[in-house]
């Protein structure tokens, strides 16, 4: 707070409205975070943090924006916690018991209903929400990065390189991409099954990361098989976008002069060109994770990926569509609940393509109000 | 005196779609050690592309096509055209450093100054680790005269001025002490009180670590204060050459008499300065013969047809031109 006061330390300063007060907060508590763990971390990054304000400030400026980035934190929120904050583990089948807890409607048994084996819609959505979280970030994870190392080398060096990195990946772009996905998601999971059931360190570290319990081992293959087949479809929209960018920064004079000193292409490639064009390519994921769960929910509806009693969105939805209309809630709360996360991407991802970019955030009026003078 | 770069017959030409571009053609230059070499000429007649070419800078569709360029590195001749890719960048940046002529855009606006200076260093093994190379760039930032290099050293460049960049982008190419120093047009994208601190800045490199330069200009004035030799470029061809007195006093090739009365003279009072009549030609389709003669006066017949070698008229002093 300090250093914003002292640089609009005269008579006037700006109006901050409450959200600009509670991301401050926010700000401040990063920073005593991480100044615990390296010092001098403040004072040297003033510049920094100020930025860091200015961005916030500047996302707060926009309805939308501030919408979206709380629908994605509370989703987040709920990927993270969700599976230990439901009231019932997804595996808990009261049907066994209560015989009445089949497809009862909402308020009855639970606050949003039950399905056919008489769970709790509520346990079910929250441990989905993780369900569906792990598997957009591993396919962010993996595809991504991919896509962009192959298209900085196209850009990057042209000619013959660009002719056949880029045919391969409009091959790629050619097939409608669930279609694509639909074909490695069913072909893949009997090929790594094997992978899976020899390797103890990842079968833990898959359970863990699906917050499943350890029966559920033998399905582990067929969400991993829906992570790569996703991954393999998503690349090469990335390889198109930074190819694109790598082209007209290539020609930029600070490039030349990092060759005229002698630096070998790859530091340039990835020290100098990358970083000067990863805003756009973090604008196109936020704006690309909202498909990402939209494309996971559609591949499980479909029957791919998670299968019951694993939980998933796509397959609540697909489940209930049996006994729709009568089980109505089974299908409308999992696909409001898409809706909101879809939404929830668009709108943050919208709007950070206006505060990433230092021009645009300028041009972002603040309201003055005048500070009442103290003697 | 000691020949330290030879240039022989260099040929660039760029593959664009609208045809092939003769930027520069059988272009041939030596130049001796601790000299200034000018090289003048308008836009567009292949001054950046000759000195790009020196060490392979020369993107696609550019393409090298023929020549020999020597470099004599402590009696080892090497030629520059056969390096392969690593050879040569081992060479760039630590035997042949450049200037270039943006200072705003040719630093990597998203490091600090102190950075790029020390990755110069880095990469040419002269330091371990880039945050050693630091504390070795606040000398380099104090030699080319940047204030308060202490501080200066973290900063962004947009935090400086045009000026103080050009400082910086200097200290970059005289940190690892080039042999050869190119500056391409290094004060056309500035005022001109900073152009002389520039200009004055590279006589004093030059004078302190004895390198060699290269200097790239269409300005005649900056020819005058800097130059030992010059060299006159016309569409892609060298016309004339001589040291720095002879082409001022006893310009022979009738497109360097044009190109300085074309420069003011501040003794003389005159109505309208004179120009050369016509504009540069299209290097896709370059006129046959002397490159010149649409535009020259004394054109004659042979001028048309046939292309005028680089002949000596006097001692080092070169002409290519028919009529002389």
């Amino acid at each position: 707070m300090q250093e914003t006061d002292q640089a609009v330390r005269m008579n006037e300063e700006y109006h901050r409205t409450i959200l600009d007060r509670v991301s401050d907060k926010v700000i401040d508590f990063l920073i005593f975070f991480i100044s615990i763990f390296r010092k001098n971390w403040k004072e040297k990054n003033r510049s920094r943090v100020a930025e860091w304000r200015l961005m916030f400030y500047a996302l707060n400026r926009s309805p939308p924006g501030v919408i979206g980035l709380s629908l994605v934190t509370i989703f987040i929120l709920l990927g993270i916690f969700g599976p230990v904050i439901a009231p019932y583990r997804y595996n808990y089948f009261p049907l066994f018991e209560e015989s009445k807890t089949y497809l009862s409607p909402p308020g009855e048994y639970f606050l949003l209903g039950a399905d056919h084996f008489g769970r709790d819609l509520v346990s079910l959505l929250l441990q989905g929400a993780r369900t569906s979280l792990v598997i957009s970030i591993m396919v962010i994870l993996l595809g991504v990065p991919f896509g962009i190392l192959l298209g900085l080398i196209a850009g990057y060096f042209g000619g013959k390189i660009d002719e056949i990195i880029m045919r391969v990946t409009d091959m790629f772009l050619a097939f409608p991409p669930l279609i694509l996905a639909i074909a490695f998601a069913a072909v893949l999971p009997d090929r790594i099954s094997t992978l899976i059931n020899q390797n103890e360190i990842l079968k833990q570290i898959l359970l863990w990361l699906f917050a499943l319990d350890r029966t559920e081992a033998g399905n582990l293959s067929r969400l991993l098989a829906v992570m790569i087949a996703m991954a393999i479809v998503w690349w090469p929209g990335y390889a198109r976008i930074t190819r694109g960018s790598t082209l007209t920064e290539r020609e930029s004079l600070y490039v030349e002069s990092a060759k005229a000193i002698g630096l070998p292409s790859t530091r340039i490639m990835f020290r100098h060109i990358l970083p000067n064009i990863i805003g756009p390519i973090l604008v196109y994921i936020t704006l690309d994770f909202g498909m990402v769960v939209l494309t996971e929910a559609g591949l499980s509806f479909l029957g791919l990926g998670a299968t019951p009693p694993i939980a998933d969105w796509g397959r609540i939805v697909y489940d209930g569509s049996q006994f729709f209309p009568n089980a109505w809630w089974l299908i409308i709360f999992p696909g409001l609940i898409v809706l909101l996360d879809v939404l929830g991407w668009n709108l943050l991802g919208d709007s950070l393509r206006d505060i990433l970019d230092p021009k645009l955030r300028r041009s972002i009026e603040f309201k003055v109000k005048k500070k009442k003078e103290k003697v | 005196m000691k020949k330290i770069l030879e240039v022989k017959n260099l040929t660039v030409h760029f593959y664009t779609y609208a045809g092939i571009v003769r930027a520069i053609e059988n272009v041939s230059f030596d130049i001796y050690e601790g000299e200034t070499f000018a090289l003048v000429g308008e836009t567009g007649c292949g001054k950046s592309v000759t000195a790009r070419a020196i060490t392979q800078l020369i993107e696609s569709p550019g393409r090298i096509v023929g020549g020999e360029i020597y470099y004599n590195r402590d009696g080892e001749r090497i030629d520059l055209l056969k390096l392969e890719e690593d050879e040569i960048r081992d060479i760039r940046g630590k035997d042949i450093a450049y200037i270039f002529q943006d200072p705003q855009s040719s630093l990597d606006p998203l490091y600090s100054i102190g950075l790029q200076v020390s990755e110069s260093f880095y990469v040419h093994g002269r330091v371990k680790s880039i945050k050693e190379g630091i504390r070795r760039a606040v000398d380099v930032l104090r030699t080319v005269l940047l204030p308060d290099p202490e501080k200066r050293v973290g900063n962004y460049p947009h935090e400086l001025s045009g000026g103080m960049k050009q400082r910086v982008t200097i200290g970059i190419g005289i940190s690892n002490d080039p042999k050869i120093l190119i500056a391409d047009e290094p004060t056309t994208a500035l005022d001109v009180t900073v152009q002389a601190q520039i200009l004055d800045l590279i006589k004093d490199m030059k004078n302190k670590f004895g390198s060699t330069v290269l200097l790239i200009t269409h300005d005649m004035g900056v020819v005058a204060g800097m130059a030992d030799r010059v060299a006159v470029m016309y569409a892609g061809k060298i016309v004339e050459m001589a040291d720095v007195f002879t082409i001022f006093k006893n310009p022979q090739h009738p497109y360097t008499q044009g190109l300085l009365k074309a420069v003011p003279n501040p003794l003389l009072k005159i109505d309208r300065l004179e120009t050369i009549p016509g504009t540069v030609p299209s290097l896709i389709d370059p006129p046959k013969g002397c490159r010149f003669h649409p535009r020259c006066l004394e054109a004659s017949e042979m001028c048309r047809s046939s292309v005028p070698e680089l002949k000596e008229v006097e001692n080092m002093h070169y002409v290519a031109c028919h009529n002389r």
